[in-house]
């Protein structure tokens, strides 16, 4: 787990984070498909040929936008690091992101997603480096690659 | 007319011994309250029946406006059309980041059992 929350820092230097490059330095490859129903976010699975050094291999809905894409395999890549057991051949993560793993699991899934995704060092280093506040949550969700929803979320702001 | 004959044969027939069941005056008092209540259910329907046609007309003008105005300026009606959905589009987003937050999966019961063989064949890799 250190190593990995290593290689995850590493990624987290710049913005925005490039998080195909870090599921596929964990040992994951990243795929997409269009044939995914709507309501299908993506899937976490082992398989020796489509898998990367790990044996996992992530398939996103292509069907989705890119920040939603982003957030999805941020979110298998917490489940590989978090619950990888418990995942044992695969699990799908419906729309709400919940999967047949429990509550608990999807909502651990869903915060180190963010993590990843929108770390906080990293916020405040954009804010310095471009005279941006708290308030200017569309700017930092854009240098971010994620929603301003999302950011606003990741903020404690108000998103009503 | 139909319905008042019969009433008339059933509610005035007279008993066995001769006498009639209702006085002329209590059959004209149900035969009102009957005919009454069956007008009543018939203008109500006839109501529902006028909304609905009415809506239906609305639905119909508003279609065959914007046909109208696909053919007068079709540019203008595909630009529209692109910028409504960019915006539909967007809003789906918005909704849909918002699913992470922690409440959202701490909601429901739905499940997605994990099936391998559900892996789609049309998979292109994700490069760096």
């Amino acid at each position: 787990m250190t190593d990995s929350i290593e290689i995850i820092k590493k990624y987290q230097l710049r913005e925005p984070v490039d998080v195909v490059a870090l599921a596929n330095d964990l040992g994951m490859k990243v795929w997409t498909s269009q044939k995914l129903s709507d309501e299908i976010s993506g899937k976490l699975f082992q398989d020796i040929n489509l898998g990367g050094d790990a044996g996992y291999a992530i398939v996103v809905n292509g069907k989705h936008p890119e920040v939603r894409r982003r957030f999805t395999i941020a979110h298998e890549v917490a489940h590989f690091l978090l619950h990888r057991k418990e995942v044992g051949a695969g699990i799908s993560d419906n729309q709400f992101y919940r999967s047949n793993l429990s509550n608990k699991q999807e909502t651990e899934a869903n915060k180190l997603a963010a993590d990843i995704l929108m770390p906080r060092k990293l916020i405040n280093t954009i804010k310095e480096k471009n005279y941006l506040d708290d308030s200017d949550t569309k700017a930092l969700a854009k240098a971010l690659n994620v929603s301003e929803v999302a950011m606003k979320i990741r903020l404690g702001i108000n998103y009503d | 007319m139909n319905t008042v004959l019969l009433m008339w044969l059933v509610l005035r027939l007279p008993a066995p011994d001769g006498t009639p069941k209702l006085t002329y005056d209590q059959f004209i008092s149900i035969s009102l309250t009957v005919m009454t209540v069956i007008l009543g259910v018939i203008a109500l329907l006839m109501a529902y029946l006028a909304f609905e046609g009415k809506n239906q007309i609305i639905e119909r003008a508003m279609q065959v406006a914007i046909e109208q105005f696909q053919k007068a300026k079709p540019e203008l009606f595909i630009q529209l059309k692109k910028e409504t959905e960019g915006k539909f589009a967007a809003y789906i987003q918005e909704q849909s980041d918002e699913l992470y937050r922690d409440f959202a999966v701490t909601k429901g019961e739905q499940t997605v059992k994990f099936n391998v063989d559900q892996i789609p064949d049309d998979l292109k890799e994700v490069k760096k």
